[in-house]
């Protein structure tokens, strides 16, 4: 039953509940057209009772008639006598058309017929006779009995006809009152289903009504407390819904909105592009976001622009496609962003003035240093040169950690282009650049497969460098360095590690590693600016990945990252 | 051989050390003898074109064989001077060499776009730069003939 709307419902309810009407309707005439025929057939035996007594009685005035004048020999004895033949005939006619449908009785009346014709006859010779003055014979006649015979003889036959005929009543009056009866139960059962039909129709209608009002203050709830500004337009573009925050945006009150064509809320120059854009996203309606990539603006009722995000999801109503559009005002965003680029055009001024103003003066020291260790080394002692050197080489180091602190800063505003990216070949490449710029250093390298990522393939490989180079840095001093490189799938994500026997770390130190300018060696004993995995983080976690190491002090480290895969948030 | 009075290298840079030190190491290839340094791109522009000060130059004018060229300098900055040079039929074959502190600058790819030769980043190591500067030197000077 669930499945039926409620319409459907109706209808087929409707269509069986009219149908057993008719079949009510129907059964009702043939009850009443039984009953009638039951009645007639009633008087139609009454009748032919009547007639058969009448007959019977017409009998015994026959032959008393008769009698009356063999005794008397008066003539008004046989006036009932003349009566008696006249109503013979006119009985007999009309039990004639009576009976002439049943063949039994039919036959009892033609048997009737012969009797009382014997009878007449019988009466006629009895009067004859003593019309004769044959007194004696005529009295003879009378004592034969031979008269009297015959008027038992026809109530005999009348009192059989009058049986059959009652028992013909009866049984069609028994036929007839059992149909009434199988169509009365008929017609109970048949009212009855209409009965409960109505009732289940009525409760199911009744649930549909409650459901639908539930569902509609559900909806009129979870309206209201939308976040955003939420409006409802119909396939025109009328306005047919409203929430609260929409009021409050627009300025508009309710019934200020609803009917009215949802360019009142756009501004004046974007209407007809907007009638363009709606069209559009009828014929193909989906959830989405308004205006991808486009600065949307919209009015409030002072007149008032603002720029505004948008997203739109189509539903299917009875009343045709509907839009719920949900309006957020960014102005708020909209002027964080300007500050933002600002703050970022003021950095990147800030950087280009670090690069430029700060590294001139760097290089000042170490090209003059160098020429006083060129032309005037003779003419300093041992001490001096050393003190050039330690000028060169402080120098040099603070060239390092601006150009480290520049690629760290410029990484964070820098875009990240993605792309399929061969780790395999990239490491393969780095470690063969590493190794001849290292070939001092005779290191054991252990490479797996690596598998294809998707990820920005510049700062990647940055990444790998970095990691790469710890590896080889603090495994230099090993007996027999050992780098291993490989990847592994853990539920389901991509993990790439890079394990050296190097000097290795403390494990609790492990937070500390990723920070900027965080070093856990002196720079007596390795060399660096604190920057190369503070860098390697910022990649990473710019990738959406994670990054992090185990070690332990003397035996070596391992550092992880994860590239996840590119997963289409739009 | 060119002539002893035919200049092979304009190096415009305002920074009175860079400039300095880019003299001394091309001067330790013998790469210098025939050098001018100016100072901002305004002068450049003069002396390539026989302008201001340069003047007297004028009827016997004879082009650099490479212009090392700073990006930041004052008046006339490097990317203008490199516009003028490129965009003038007379000039434009002239090979560019574009000195800048950082290769990250955005300023490296517009030059590029605009027509510049080659670039040297400047770098805080003496040695570095004074590699940079001889390779570069030769490459321009000895091997790369300009068309006539």
């Amino acid at each position: 039953m669930t499945k039926f709307s409620p319409g459907r419902i109706l209808t087929i309810g409707t269509v069986i509940i009219c149908g057993t009407i008719a079949a009510v309707f129907f059964i009702s005439y043939r009850q009443s057209q039984r009953v009638q025929n039951t009645s007639e057939w009633v008087n139609h035996t009454q009748e032919a009772i009547q007639h058969i007594q009448r007959l019977v009685m017409n009998a015994l005035d026959n032959e008393t008639g008769a009698r009356g004048y063999v005794i008397s020999g008066k003539d008004n004895f046989l006036e009932p006598l003349k009566r008696s033949v006249i109503h013979f005939d006119e009985e007999i006619r009309i039990l004639d058309s009576l009976m002439k449908d049943n063949p039994e009785q039919f036959r009892s009346l033609d048997s009737m017929k012969n009797i009382i014709g014997r009878r007449i006859h019988f009466s006629d010779s009895m009067v004859a006779t003593r019309k004769l003055e044959a007194l004696r014979a005529s009295i003879e006649m009378v004592e034969s009995g031979v008269g009297k015979r015959y008027t038992d003889q026809i109530r005999e036959l009348g009192l059989h006809m009058e049986q059959v005929e009652q028992a013909l009543l009866q049984q069609r009056k028994s036929a007839n009152e059992s149909t009434i009866r199988e169509l009365n139960t008929l017609l109970y059962t048949l009212l009855t289903a209409v009965l409960l039909l109505s009732i289940m129709m009525v409760r199911r209608i009744r649930r549909d009504i409650l459901q639908r009002e539930a569902s509609e203050r559900r909806f009129g709830a979870l309206l209201q407390a939308a976040p955003d500004a939420t409006i409802i337009s119909d396939e025109q573009g009328k306005i047919r819904m409203v929430n609260h925050q929409a009021e409050r945006l627009f300025g508009y009150n309710q019934k200020e909105m609803i009917d009215q064509p949802v360019e009142i809320l756009i501004p004046a120059s974007l209407h007809t592009a907007h009638g363009h854009h709606r069209n559009g996203f009828m014929k193909k309606a989906s959830v989405r976001s308004m205006g991808a990539g486009l600065e949307l603006f919209a009015v409030k009722k002072d007149g008032q622009e603002f720029p505004v995000e948008i997203s739109l999801s189509p539903i299917r109503t009875d009343e045709g496609l509907m839009v719920i559009a949900s309006v957020r005002d960014i102005s708020a965003r909209k002027a964080l962003e300007n500050t933002l680029r600002r703050t970022n055009a003021e950095l990147e001024a800030f950087t280009y003035s670090v690069s430029h103003d700060l590294r001139a003066p760097l290089r000042g020291i170490v090209g003059f240093t160098a020429i006083l260790e060129e032309e005037y080394g003779d003419k300093l002692d041992e001490e001096g040169r050393r003190i050039a050197g330690v000028i060169k080489s402080n120098t040099l180091k603070m060239g390092n950690l601006i150009d480290d602190l520049l690629a760290f800063s410029r990484l964070g505003r820098q875009e990240i282009n993605k792309s399929q990216v061969d780790c395999t070949a990239m490491v393969k490449e780095i470690i063969a650049e590493m190794s001849k710029a290292h070939s001092e250093i005779i290191i054991h390298w252990n490479m797996g497969i690596l598998p294809v990522v998707e990820a920005d393939p510049t700062t990647l490989r940055q990444v790998w460098i970095n990691l790469i180079s710890n590896a080889i840095k603090y495994s230099s001093k090993s007996p027999s360095p050992e780098i291993e490189i490989g990847a592994k799938l853990d539920k389901g994500e991509q993990i790439f590690y890079i394990k050296d026997n190097g000097v290795g770390f403390d494990n609790k130190y492990r937070d500390k590693l990723f920070r900027v300018f965080s070093r856990l060696h002196s720079e007596e004993e390795f060399e660096g600016t604190g920057v190369g995995l503070a860098l390697v983080d910022k990649i990473i976690t710019r990738h959406g990945g994670r990054v992090w190491a185990e070690g332990k002090t003397g035996e070596g480290a391992c550092f992880y990252f994860t590239i996840p895969e590119e997963v289409d948030s739009r | 051989m060119s002539p002893l009075n035919t200049v092979e290298i304009l190096l415009a840079e305002d920074s009175q050390h860079d400039a300095e030190l880019a003299i001394r190491a091309l001067k330790k290839h013998n790469m210098a003898n025939n050098l001018v340094h100016v100072k901002d791109g305004e002068e450049a522009l003069d002396f390539i074109f026989g302008r201001g000060k340069y003047e007297a130059n004028k009827g016997n004018l004879h082009y650099p064989k490479v212009i090392l060229l700073d990006i930041q300098m004052p008046k006339v900055n490097g990317i203008e001077v490199l516009q003028q040079l490129k965009g003038n039929p007379l000039t434009h074959n002239i090979p560019v060499v574009i000195l800048t502190s950082s290769k990250e600058h955005p300023d490296v790819r517009l030059c590029y776009e605009l027509g510049a030769n080659s670039y040297i980043v400047k770098p805080v190591n003496f040695e570095g730069f004074a590699e940079a500067i001889r390779n570069l030197g030769f490459y321009w000077l000895l091997l790369n003939q300009p068309p006539d």
